[in-house]
């Protein structure tokens, strides 16, 4: 029995590290072209990465985002609705979040309250539109939620140069919301560090998220939807709750996020903030990773975030443009498709085979 | 000896599936391979086929050593396999999948008058009856397996495998099945059939080979040897044979009044009228694809009538979730344990949880007991003997027969004063199937109401106290135990009338 953990513990694995062993050897094939030492560059990323305490918390404020948009990608996809729609959500979150921290007129800490829960909703009505799609009219997940992040990010780009542009800016070209007050804000852990309570009430998220989709009711029924649907069905399992419970929390996870960024680390919405960093996406790769597990989407999640951090480093100290590691990410994403398009092909055989027999 | 397997011995990690098996056919022959689940004949014919490759040994076709990587190398050697799960293509029609990838063709393009002329001839010849221009999608199981035969006859193959082929065919049709073989095997073409249904075998077989937990254990002439003896031979004991008592109605807790249901502009289901009593068995017998499958799941609560009613317990449920139904008292061993009846990426102890997952004491305020279900999966495999190696090993791990085990395990203990049983002992050995009819029978003892669909008249006809037959969306008939034999049903299923 604990062999057989352990293989399953190794085959889970197996394929992340795999991809991101493939995706490091490639980037030191490009960093050996460019002339550089490899493992002196690759040693200057890990040390702009986690080095010292100011590089580990601009990796951690960074991860924040990343953490939630994966787990957001976690609930959906461990249920079966392969929902790409993080980015959208997480744009509405961050943007509501902003405007009511920067307009409601009320004391600073409600102000941070409102806004955390304005963005989850704002993220979950986002979220609940394409399984709306999805329930009345068939809209596949991939097409609606990719469609709707482009929405969603120019409706916020829309809004942030010609309605709620900041009116305090000395730039009138700046595309951005007006910066939330001081009080309003989510405070730095240390002073000196860009950390702030952000990251640890996203690994609150973490737990919670696990805790949810590993121990309670809940969690069993969407993974059990996520497996097979039709013995979600059979069992007695109300899939259309099923579906908006799902994307609801999914959304939530998503939209909060969008607000950590705004509350913690920006103090506003800047336009294509969350589009031109791809949070969602890595949180996405990171979230594939990791199996879909919260826990180790968390990890998964810091990881490509020193990636990022460490990419930037890279590029000060180095010839090396940041642009290696994005490619570095580029790669992995692909690996780990690979995984993702056998996972949709998988179900698609399984609900393509209508008639099965033995199996054995 | 136009075929032969030379000291083939397979492991799965660990597990041995076949311990040195050497087993040969001749040509114009019909040689039957025949064993339980997990006695490792699908592995074999997985070897013969090219779908597995061997740990040690060797496959020898007409005296030359060959290597099959993969089915096509098979077929290139002219070994065809009709599958027990279809390999066929939805969305094209019966005639499209049996020319595929050998296509007449004009020029470039689809010859369809000389597909549809070779595939109608080669219906006609074999006595296989379908509809060439019919898709896939819209076939009942029943016609997808013909068309799966009738692909392999198309492509000219000599030898042909079959794995458990009648499964769901009439007692008519399995003798047209078998008569078939004869006259391929007097063609010259060399037949290996795997099946647990003795009687073909002793119909069919020139030469039999039994198999028990991965070894060979006998090879018999047909002259030699008999049904009683095979039996034995692959069991290792004698199945015992129960009596059943007089049957002692109660109340009607399951019925349907007129039930009917229109789909895809035909009526599926027209005034479909049964009941169901308390202490009864009651079986409904058909042809796959008139209808019963949609009576599951209207009855069940997966799919709503057009007209008509579903009354559980004196209820009317017509409108009712399967979870409501569930809760009110039915319980449902589904036509496909892998399709409906199970999660092959789930556990066995979440498989065994389904439709329990909100009772206490497994769910206490949202949040699941594991220790408790554990120790219920525990106890369904035990009680029902089903071979894993624990709670926590996926139901894709386990054969056919014992993932059946589990899901009816499932049904059964759930206790409901209502178990519609769909196909519950399809493609399942006899020590499994004999098991599931025994609790089928337990139930019946303590006064619950068990609707049985199956295709197999056999089970039909030992297990139900009353019978009704089915065709084309209708009840055309309705027979107390005893009071009909199986070749009056046979025909009554096919639409024909028997002279009361």
């Amino acid at each position: 029995m604990r062999k057989k953990k352990l293989q399953s513990f190794l085959t889970t694995l197996g394929q992340p590290m795999v991809s991101v062993t493939i995706a490091l050897l490639l980037g030191a094939v490009i960093i050996g072209l460019s002339g550089e030492n490899v493992f002196k560059a690759y040693g200057v990323m890990l040390k702009g990465a986690f080095g010292d305490g100011y590089y580990l918390s601009s990796t951690l404020s960074r991860a924040t985002p990343i953490i939630m948009g994966g787990l957001a990608v976690c609930i959906a996809w461990r249920s079966g609705y392969e929902a790409m729609g993080g980015e959208g959500q997480m744009i509405f979150g961050a943007l509501s979040a902003a405007i009511i921290a920067y307009y409601v007129p009320v004391a600073p800490f409600l102000r941070t309250v409102l806004a955390m829960l304005g963005a989850c909703l704002a993220g979950a009505v986002y979220s609940v539109l394409s399984g709306w799609l999805y329930e009345k009219w068939r809209v596949t997940f991939i097409i609606s939620t990719l469609m709707l992040n482009y929405i969603a990010n120019y409706v916020a780009s829309y809004l942030t140069i010609y309605k709620l542009k900041d009116p305090e800016a000395l730039d009138i070209n700046a595309s951005q919301t007006g910066k939330i007050m001081e009080a309003a804000r989510l405070p730095r852990i240390f002073k000196a560090y860009s950390l702030h309570w952000g990251f640890l009430i996203a690994v609150l998220c973490v737990v919670l998220v696990y805790i949810l989709m590993n121990k309670t009711e809940f969690g069993y029924k969407s993974r059990m939807n996520g497996f097979n649907s039709r013995f979600a069905l059979y069992g007695g399992i109300n899939a259309r709750k099923m579906l908006y419970m799902v994307m609801i929390l999914s959304g939530v996870c998503a939209g909060f996020g969008g607000s950590l960024e705004v509350l913690g680390s920006k103090y506003r919405y800047i336009d294509q903030m969350i589009f031109n960093t791809g949070y969602a996406w890595s949180g996405m790769v990171a979230a594939l990773l990791a199996n879909f597990n919260p826990i180790g989407t968390l990890v998964a999640s810091i990881l490509l975030s020193g990636l990022a951090t460490g990419g930037a480093a890279l590029q000060r100290s180095t010839s090396i443009p940041v642009e290696t590691v994005n490619m570095i990410e580029g790669v992995i994403t692909i690996l780990m498709s690979v995984k993702l398009l056998n996972l949709i092909s998988v179900r698609y055989r399984h609900t393509r085979k209508k008639e099965g027999g033995e199996k054995q | 000896m136009i075929f032969e397997l030379r000291n083939i011995t397979k492991y799965y990690g660990d597990t041995l599936a076949n311990d040195d098996i050497s087993i040969h056919l001749n040509e114009g022959e019909i040689l039957c391979v025949v064993g339980e689940n997990g006695a490792g004949k699908s592995t074999i014919m997985k070897i013969l086929y090219g779908l597995e490759q061997p740990t040690s040994g060797e496959i020898l076709v007409k005296g030359q050593p060959v290597r099959f990587r993969n089915p096509s190398d098979a077929m290139a050697h002219g070994i065809g396999m009709v599958q027990q799960h279809f390999m066929l293509f939805e969305s094209l029609t019966v005639a499209e999948n049996i020319v595929f990838k050998r296509e007449p063709r004009r020029g470039p393009l689809l010859d369809k008058k000389a597909m549809l002329a070779a595939v109608s001839e080669l219906s006609e010849r074999y006595k296989l009856k379908i509809d060439p221009s019919a898709r896939i999608e819209n076939c009942p199981v029943g016609l997808r397996q013909r068309v799966e035969i009738l692909k392999i006859l198309y492509q000219n193959a000599e030898i042909i495998v079959f794995d458990e082929p009648s499964a769901v065919l009439t007692p008519i049709e399995v003798e047209a099945l078998l008569q078939t073989m004869k006259e391929l095997a007097a063609a010259g073409k060399s037949i290996v059939l795997i099946t647990h249904k003795l009687n073909e075998v002793m119909a069919v077989a020139d030469r039999i080979y039994v198999m028990r937990s991965g070894k060979l254990v006998a090879e018999r002439k047909k002259e030699e040897t008999s049904t009683d003896e095979l039996a034995y031979l692959m069991v290792g004991h004698h199945p015992a044979t129960r009596e059943i008592p007089p049957v002692k109605t109660g109340e009607t807790l399951l019925a349907t009044e007129e039930l009917s249901l229109h789909k895809d502009g035909r009526d599926v289901l027209s005034k479909v009228s049964i009941h169901v009593d308390g202490g009864e068995v009651v079986g409904i017998a058909g042809v796959s694809g008139n209808g019963q499958s949609e009576l599951e799941s209207v009855i069940n609560g997966l799919e709503a009538p057009t007209g008509g009613k579903v009354l559980l317990c004196g209820r009317d449920v017509t409108h009712e979730s399967v979870h409501t139904r569930r809760e009110l008292g039915m319980a449902h061993i589904s036509e496909d344990r892998f399709l409906w009846g199970g999660a092959v990426s789930g556990t066995l102890s979440e498989n065994a949880i389904m439709a329990k997952e909100e009772r206490e004491p497994y769910n206490h305020k949202g949040f699941l007991r594991k220790k408790k279900i554990t120790e219920y999966a525990g106890s369904l495999i035990e009680r029902f003997s089903v071979k894993a190696s624990g709670p926590d090993s996926l139901l894709g791990e386990l054969s056919g027969g014992n993932a059946q085990k589990l899901v009816a395990a499932r049904e059964i203990m759930m206790e409901t004063p209502v178990l519609i049983c769909c196909e519950p002992t399809r493609g399942i050995d006899i020590g499994a199937s004999d098991f599931i009819h025994n609790e089928i029978l337990n139930k019946r003892e303590k006064g619950d109401a068990v609707l049985l669909i199956s295709s197999e008249l056999s089970e039909i006809t030992t297990l139900s106290d009353r019978i009704y037959v089915m065709f084309e969306g209708k009840i055309v008939g309705e027979f107390n135990r005893g009071a009909v034999d199986e070749k009056a049903l046979g025909l009554l299923m096919l639409g024909g009338k028997i002279d009361a």
